[in-house]
């Protein structure tokens, strides 16, 4: 007898094998039902509902998916052979209830029970994003997120250009650029996204021409529009992310109430000569953070406050916080990680230092405090009862 | 009383002779801020309102804490954490 086949016979008495319909009837009542199948298997179907992790990714991925060790776990290879080493490797790792599934999916299937052909990455996307498919924190399901995704970056200037030329890169499925300008030479000492053959082009025509460029699966928004209170709420529908590039005050007051009212994360950084600013605004999902009038609840006078065209910025400068947006961008679409939430990130190129601050909701907030809340909530009933009333 | 170092940020610098670093004593935050005016006329309206109070577009943090959160002006310092002074940018 082979080594192999004295270990599977060691491991066949060491752990519970159940019948397909037994794992069907378990996993109705909780139990967790995982596909170990590679990608290629799973591709042609799966258990319906079955959670699916490869097994040589599953040490490394089933704590993400299955936190309580003594939550019960079958496993499910192809014919029941894999899934007996897999259910070892779990039990090392401290699952106290994991099962085989004898005949595996071969006899799930022979016997119909459900079945569903599972979205997955096609082999050029697998390829494409490899190195994000190796990273627990993103694999498969991350970047079928991140294809989901729809994100709205407003201003293709300076910040605008690395974070739109990332989050394309990363494969982000809709990207939304807000922008009335047209490209203009002084713009090309940072703005990476144009160039001197788009030089008199609307810059969201630019931009989508580089993005498309460097990922044609990306769908492009152009809205060639300055942000305003009138379309505002028009722009920013279905969208999950916005990241402020802008480079107006005004503009930015009002990203930040459009984003506190719709719930969703604003992204932002400003930049000025040397010197920059980032952090990311989501009261919505973490109650007692800021929102960026928290932090700033009154404009600056222009003089306190000149504009890059006035001051001037160092070119790579806008390309540092530009990363640095669309990185909490994708954190945010993933899930991933420790946001920048509640946290001043400052950034001083010439000193070449990197400050954090601890910042707090202003109750008073006109935004996001606590009246705001109450109105908010008394705006909601009311339609509630508008609705009920119709 | 400490010697304690207040960091100018870019836009507000013109009011410090460009400088972006000063040490200057005091044993509150009021007192720091007017030790700086003392050094540079009229620092304190860039900082602070006609009552006296900051203004909101900036914010003054004592180490990584906002001093609204501690004592406002009053917050007290030893030296050991820097003043830095952070307004509001717009450049994108």
């Amino acid at each position: 007898m082979s080594q192999a086949q004295a270990r599977l016979d060691a491991l066949r008495r060491a752990i519970e094998e159940i019948e397909p319909a037994e794992a069907a009837r378990r996993a109705r009542q909780g139990a967790i039902l995982v596909d170990i199948r590679d990608e290629e298997e799973v591709r042609q179907g799966s258990p319906k509902g079955a959670l699916r992790i490869p097994k040589s990714f599953l040490e490394l991925q089933i704590e993400k998916h299955v936190a309580d060790p003594e939550a019960p776990v079958m496993l499910m290879c192809a014919g029941g052979t894999r899934s007996l080493f897999a259910a070892d490797a779990l039990r090392t790792l401290g699952f106290e209830t994991v099962a085989s599934v004898t005949g595996g999916y071969n006899r799930w299937k022979e016997e119909g029970l459900d079945t569903e052909v599972p979205r997955l990455l096609t082999p050029a996307q697998m390829e494409r994003y490899r190195r994000h498919l190796s990273l627990p924190e993103v694999g498969i399901e991350g970047q079928q997120k991140l294809l989901d995704a729809r994100v709205l970056v407003i201003g293709a200037g300076g910040l605008g250009s690395p974070t739109l030329l990332y989050l394309a890169a990363a494969g982000v499925g809709t990207i939304g650029i807000v922008d009335n300008d047209v490209v203009e030479p002084s713009n090309l000492q940072r703005q990476v996204l144009h160039s001197e053959e788009t030089v008199g082009m609307a810059k969201t025509a630019s931009a989508a021409r580089a993005l498309k460029a460097l990922n044609a699966d990306v769908e492009v928004v152009e809205v060639r529009e300055r942000l305003t209170a009138d379309n505002v709420n028009r722009v920013f529908e279905g969208y999950d992310v916005v990241v402020d590039g802008t480079d107006n005050f005004q503009t930015r007051y009002l990203v930040n109430e459009a984003c506190v009212a719709l719930g969703i994360p604003n992204v932002y950084s400003a930049i000025l000569q040397f010197e920059a600013q980032l952090s990311v605004f989501w009261p919505a999902k973490y109650p007692e953070t800021p929102c960026y009038s928290c932090l700033y609840p009154v404009v600056p006078p222009a003089a306190l406050a000149p504009s890059c065209g006035e001051a001037g910025v160092l070119g790579v400068l806008p390309g540092t916080m530009g990363l640095l947006q669309a990185t909490e961008a994708i954190k945010a679409i993933l899930g991933a990680g420790t946001s920048l939430v509640g946290r001043l990130l400052t950034y001083d190129a010439l000193a070449a230092e990197f400050g954090e601050y601890e910042i707090d909701r202003a109750e008073d907030c006109p935004v996001c405090g606590a009246a705001a809340r109450d109105t908010a909530g008394a705006e909601a009933g009311a339609a509630t009862t508008d609705a009920s009333a119709a | 009383m400490a010697d304690v170092t207040v960091k100018i940020p870019a836009p507000l610098r013109f009011a410090t002779g460009d400088a972006a670093e000063i040490s200057a004593r005091g044993g509150t935050v009021r007192e720091v801020l007017g030790a700086v005016e003392a050094g540079h006329p009229g620092f304190s309206e860039v900082v602070l309102d006609q009552q006296g109070n900051l203004h909101g577009y900036l914010n003054v943090y004592l180490g990584k804490t906002n001093i609204r959160k501690i004592s406002g002006l009053d917050t007290q310092v030893d030296g050991s954490q820097p003043l830095a002074i952070l307004p509001a940018f717009s450049g994108g």
